[in-house]
């Protein structure tokens, strides 16, 4: 399973982000999901890539990661120590540090929901469907792109998510009661 | 009635020995036909033979060219030729429910005449050894259905505990007490809906092939456009497990552009763990290695033999084009104005390791030419080539360059 974003629908209002909080309860200034603005009219979602080929996974002395069947990695915080070192490794800063319980944790792609057959807290609270789950195993689109202006570099790592780029815009002008282009 | 009611021997014989394993049962045949068998599978390759010479045995086949067509189709006559001799025989296909499992012959030093009884005992022992095929093949398969979710949870770090991982392992007679390293072979350009993943089932069987006849058990695992290959180090080996790998990667490689002209295919190894637990570091460690053997044209590129470049990777990019800038920036700026190319100079200077006379012969140059450019090379950057910290800096530059990151 991975994120499949639409940049051009995302209007930047963190539904998602304040719905992945809800959920996850994580401590004040920990957010697993973050939106932030990379241009005027671009926005980025971007929490867990849930890597193909995760960094974390590898540098991790204590194995404290692992990756499910269907892709998700997660970390089991009892063997994390508090090293750091896949914080350092991830390109799209996912894990986060917490300074007062001294672990890392990260989006674990609400996985007690999906077991349930639900989606993802942020996926569902998405206002405009610009973020949406899908099987990358089956999902494909002449339109996808596996990277976006102002997403981390992809190499390596091979992120679970794909993109729908911005489209050129027509702008529109009322001259004499008239919509012209 | 009392006639057809009677099985004759031949039959219960066959049926008899198809309680035993297939050598049994090919060993059998060649005993009541009076000449040798030879049993391939679908693809043609060997998969048990018995000859009359007890001495004598085929390591594998070269080739086997149909000659003429029984009255029977189900017959032909073939010319089998062996890694030591050449055989004539009649041959007919080994099927189960319209599944062409494989191949039986009949064989000899001369061409056989086809006899009713031979017709008889190959239709029935191609039958029996249908079924035997189906069986392993069925086996197999729920092997299977196992095996994968074992290697992937071996693979991506799912199981902690050595003990399990070995308990595991043992089922299908796997060693994973010893050193381990895996390998991740990939096709470039992958699409899903093009009939690459044929491409790939393809890689998957050259690989598995390629390891089992060097007798390695063959631990594959399929995923995506990549076939990942754990192998385990011998007791009785002789050889270094990591120059190993490095003959059966360049052997897949080369049989797979031998094979697939057009399409590129590349690969990547981890480091060796004695611990199965690690397993899975090896497999990410392969996955960089691969991508990195990819952007710096290294055939078979080692994780541990990378360098430099597997801090480069991962380094912020912004940075690193800054670096970039900061020691060949005036260089390229001249060459840009002033329409000259020595940044190509001083990148052969670098590929030759600074040594004048091979990089002389390499840019088809006159020593004292290039020793000229390189002097002009050193008054545009204002340092000099001959400073050890300043040759680091020049070539970590090209290999950023080369690693795209620029």
């Amino acid at each position: 399973m991975g994120f499949c974003f639409n940049a051009d629908d995302c209007i930047g209002c963190s539904a998602c982000e304040i719905a992945c909080k809800n959920e996850n309860q994580t401590p004040s200034g920990i957010n697993w999901r973050t939106v932030k603005k990379v241009s005027p009219e671009l926005f980025l979602s971007v929490s867990c890539n849930h890597c193909d080929n995760p960094e974390c996974f590898r540098v991790c002395p204590h194995r404290a990661f692992t990756k499910r069947r269907d892709g998700i990695v997660e970390i089991n915080q009892n063997l994390c120590d508090g090293c750091q070192l896949c914080v350092a490794a991830c390109p799209y800063h996912a894990p986060k540090f917490d300074p007062e319980s001294h672990k890392v944790s990260k989006c674990q792609m609400c996985y007690p929901r999906q077991d349930t057959g639900h989606l993802p807290a942020c996926v569902e609270a998405c206002t405009t469907n610009a973020l949406k789950l899908v099987n990358l195993g089956e999902f494909n689109n002449p339109n996808i792109v596996r990277s976006l202006p102002g997403f981390p570099d992809i190499s390596i790592t091979s992120p679970s998510i794909v993109f729908f780029g911005q489209k050129t815009r027509k702008r529109y002008f009322l001259s004499q009661g008239r919509l012209k282009t | 009635m009392e006639r057809s009611a009677c099985i004759p021997e031949i039959a219960t014989e066959l049926t008899r020995a198809s309680h035993e394993n297939i050598t049994f049962l090919i060993q059998k045949v060649s005993d009541l036909s009076g000449k040798a068998v030879i049993l391939t599978n679908s693809h043609n390759q060997l998969i048990s033979s018995a000859l009359k010479d007890p001495y004598h045995t085929i390591g594998s086949i070269m080739a086997i060219q149909q000659l003429e067509q029984h009255k029977d189709p189900s017959f032909s006559l073939y010319e089998l030729i062996t890694d030591s001799y050449v055989y004539w025989g009649w041959g007919t296909v080994v099927a189960y429910d319209n599944n062409i499992l494989g191949y039986l012959y009949l064989v000899d030093s001369e061409i056989p005449i086809m006899e009713v009884q031979t017709q008889t005992l190959m239709s029935l022992a191609s039958l029996l050894i249908a079924s035997k095929l189906q069986m392993k093949l069925e086996i197999r398969q729920e092997k299977l259905k196992f095996k994968e979710p074992f290697l992937f949870d071996l693979l991506y770090g799912n199981l902690k505990q050595k003990d399990e991982i070995l308990e595991h392992a043992q089922i299908w007679n796997w060693d994973f007490s010893l050193q381990q390293a895996v390998l991740v072979f990939a096709l470039r350009d992958f699409n899903h809906y093009a009939t690459d993943k044929k491409l790939i089932n393809k890689l998957l069987y050259i690989v598995e092939r390629t390891v089992v006849e060097r007798q390695w058990e063959p631990i594959t695992m399929k995923r995506g456009n990549q076939v990942s290959l754990i192998l385990t180090a011998k007791k009785e080996d002789q050889m270094s497990l990591k120059d190993s790998i490095r003959t059966i990667a360049e052997i897949i490689l080369k049989e797979m552009d031998r094979q697939e002209t057009e399409r590129f295919f590349s690969c990547g190894i981890g480091k060796t763990y004695s611990d199965p637990r690690d397993l899975f570091r090896s497999f990410q460690e392969a996955k960089v290695a691969l991508e990195i053997g990819e952007l710096l044209d290294i055939q078979v590129p080692y994780f541990e033999e990378l360098g430099l470049e597997r801090i480069l990777y991962k380094h912020d990019t912004q940075d690193l084009k800054e670096y970039y800038e900061t020691i060949l920036g005036k260089m390229i700026n001249y060459d840009s104005i002033h329409h000259t190319d020595f940044t190509e100079t001083l990148e052969a200077y670098v590929t030759n390791q600074f040594d004048m006379v091979s990089t002389s012969q390499a840019l088809f140059l006159h020593k004292n030419t290039l020793r000229y450019r390189l002097k002009k090379i050193e008054e545009i950057l204002g340092y000099k080539l001959d400073d050890i910290n300043n040759r680091l800096n020049v070539s970590a530059a090209f290999k950023i360059k080369k690693m795209r990151k620029i």
